[in-house]
């Protein structure tokens, strides 16, 4: 549906987007996640027609797009502002669309009503956008999109003017409406629980590169890169030495415990790399207390620097040799206090083991990896 | 505390009271003795209060070819310059980039030059041996110069359209910046080709800045006499002309104040309509 050739976006002398390739299939949520700067907005407006791409080829439908002015394109565009015409009512706003295409008037009455129907506002469709609600004008700004059945949805940030209920909310609306209307959709968000929630696959941008491309599950559970893993779900990550690499590994925290774990692409046996330890995936012991649920389990001696409560779970810092670890546990386990001596415990098994990170990041993605930015480096490679 | 409030309002209340009487005295001063002329009997004839310096303007069908030409030229006017207004506020709101200060300041200072001398030039250009009919003499375009072009009602609002220019584009311009860029992104994504998005968007959003520059404008042309007294001629002789010689060269201040009295009412009635555009469905809660 979405295809994209080695696209490079220069602006003067800033490299926004760089040979960036992958495709969007038929009906796919896709998500395009990344903090701001990393180029995921200048992508999307690429497809949308308002950037043309230094180079590289854009093919939309199998047709080439690369140079296609916004207006003749099979794609429409959500606007992070919405961009409601605030002279036209609701049902103005969503028929311009269908109007430019000189369809019959009872047509594009019937593409309003069916919009609207879609997004549950048919009785406001008299009203101005000015006295909607945020999230009213979020799904007028969808309406209007949709009433011109586009091949692909494109939407940036849609959500992010909301408020967090309402974004929770929409999030799941978003989802059925594009499982209603069949159509793809690309998501550009710097939101990880946006794009983790919705997407079939998302792309993890990072200065103007894809990082890593791949489901949720397989970029939360196998991050291609250090800085995948920190900007996904905030990983803790561990120096440790390979002395076994695959799927069976060994690796040696410090002069510390070994570890069974799983290696990702790019490290040999005696190389340096990063455990990734999720802040769910761990559990706190008090350090004299060595019975119990954890024994038996690794584990690393600290001290409580930070307790949180969160609500549902409480969130400890602990201070170990030379690295802080977040700990996230269900709140209503035992509680410990700040400057109490504890043992980060780790299950055994499923813990995954990075290249370390040589601060070139973008390229540092494993030398024996292809290279990630075509696209074609996937979780299941790693998996 | 109200007696604070009290004393606040008394002392605002002092502090306005001598400029607001010396505003009134001066303006509603000279409209109503104007007011009053229209309808004061000639004092050759004797005292009394009449209408028959109206009658003679309404009448007279030398007045009102003049009222209609000069209805005709501040509306050209006003239109050829809502045509060069749009695209440039259009440009210096969107797409003049870095040198959108620049060429604002360009556009302020250019009316800083004094009127007489930028109409001199003006004839300087215009005129039968001017720039413009000696290059289209020398580039053998034209035989013989274009007479047309000074002392007519065209030189009238060629020379209007340079000077009023500036109080046309600023707030048509002021308008256009306020526009949230993404509303013509919007409009472009959706299909609509250029001059839908100008026709359907912009224009419709621009347009209280549309009517203010109508009204800093469109009502002050209507009453002008410097211009058409110095290019015009006899082709571009407009009220404003005939109100000044009745007055100052005739003193037949009835005639005179009875003319201005009708410029007066359409002005406000211009004035009201303007005002009502602005606030149609919409568009007044835009701004």
């Amino acid at each position: 549906m979405v295809h994209l050739d080695s696209v490079t976006k220069v602006f003067g002398d800033v490299i926004a987007v760089d040979d960036v390739s992958f495709a969007v299939e038929a009906g796919e949520f896709f998500s395009l996640l990344g903090p701001s700067g990393c180029g995921k907005t200048t992508m999307l407006r690429m497809l949308a027609g308002f950037e043309v791409p230094t180079r590289g080829r854009i093919l939309l439908d199998g047709r080439d797009a690369t140079t296609m002015p916004p207006n003749r394109r099979p794609t429409n565009l959500v606007f992070q502002s919405y961009a409601l015409f605030p002279h036209m009512t609701v049902e103005e706003n969503v028929a311009f669309g269908p109007r430019r295409r000189r369809l019959p008037a009872a047509e594009v009455g019937r593409r309003v009503t069916e919009s609207l129907r879609t997004v549950q506002l048919e009785a406001y469709a008299r009203r101005y956008p000015r006295e909607l609600s945020g999230g009213q004008q979020q799904r007028v700004a969808l309406a209007r999109a949709l009433a011109n059945y586009p091949a692909v949805l494109l939407l940036d940030e849609p959500l992010g003017a909301l408020d967090l209920k309402l974004r929770e909310e929409m999030q799941l609306e978003l989802k059925r409406i594009q499982r209603e209307v069949g159509i793809s959709f690309v998501y550009v968000t710097h939101d990880q629980g946006e794009a983790l929630t919705m997407s079939d696959r998302l792309a993890i941008m990072d200065r103007g590169r894809i990082a890593q491309l791949g489901s949720p599950e397989q970029v939360y559970r196998r991050p291609a890169t250090v800085s995948v893993a920190r900007f996904l779900g905030s990983a803790n990550l561990l120096p440790c030495e390979v002395e076994e690499v695959g799927e069976r590994a060994v690796v040696r925290i410090g002069c510390g415990p070994r570890v069974a774990a799983v290696t990702g692409p790019g490290l040999n046996r005696h190389d340096r790399g990063q455990l990734v330890l999720r802040p769910e995936q761990l559990w706190l012991e008090p350090e004299d207390q060595r019975s119990g649920p954890g024994e038996g389990h690794p584990g690393i001696e600290g001290r409580v620097a930070e307790v949180v409560f969160q609500g549902a779970v409480v969130r400890y810092t602990v201070e170990t040799v030379g690295v802080q670890l977040n700990v996230s546990v269900p709140a209503r386990t035992e509680r410990v206090g700040v400057g109490e001596r504890v043992r980060v415990c780790w299950p055994e098994g499923d813990l995954y083991v990075l290249p370390e990170d040589d601060g070139r990041v973008p390229d540092a993605l494993g030398s024996g990896a292809r290279p990630a930015h075509t696209g074609e480096h996937t979780g299941e490679e790693v998996g | 505390m109200s007696g604070t409030a009290a004393r606040t309002t008394a002392t605002v209340v002092a502090l306005l009271s001598s400029p607001v009487a010396l505003l009134t005295l001066l303006f509603v001063g000279p409209v109503l003795a104007i007011l009053v002329q229209g309808v004061l009997r000639d004092p050759s004839v004797g005292p009394g209060i009449t209408f028959d310096h109206y009658a003679e303007v309404l009448r007279d069908p030398l007045y009102v070819r003049i009222l209609g030409r000069t209805a005709f030229i501040a509306t050209v006017t006003m239109a050829v310059m809502l045509a060069l207004a749009l695209p440039l506020g259009f440009f210096l709101a969107f797409r003049a980039g870095r040198a959108e200060i620049p060429l604002l300041l360009a556009l302020v200072l250019s009316e800083e030059l004094n009127p007489i001398v930028k109409i001199y030039a003006w004839r300087m250009l215009l005129g039968r041996t001017g720039l413009i009919n000696s290059a289209l003499t020398s580039l053998g375009l034209i035989s013989r110069p274009l007479e047309f072009l000074l002392f007519s009602s065209v030189s009238v609002v060629i020379v209007f359209v340079a000077s009023w220019i500036t109080y046309t584009t600023i707030p048509i311009y002021a308008s256009l910046k306020a526009i949230d860029p993404s509303l013509i992104e919007a409009a472009e994504d959706l299909g609509a080709g250029v001059l839908v998005r100008f026709w359907k968007v912009v224009i419709p959003l621009a347009a209280p800045g549309i009517f203010v520059s109508m009204l800093l404008v469109y009502i002050p042309l209507l009453s002008e006499f410097a211009t058409p007294a110095l290019v015009g001629g006899t082709g571009g002789y407009m009220v404003g002309n005939v109100v000044q010689e009745q007055i100052l060269e005739l003193g037949n201040w009835g005639v005179g104040s009875a003319l201005s009295t009708v410029l007066l009412i359409v002005s406000a009635l211009l004035a009201l309509v303007a005002y009502r555009l602005s606030r149609l469905r919409g568009l007044g809660a835009v701004a």
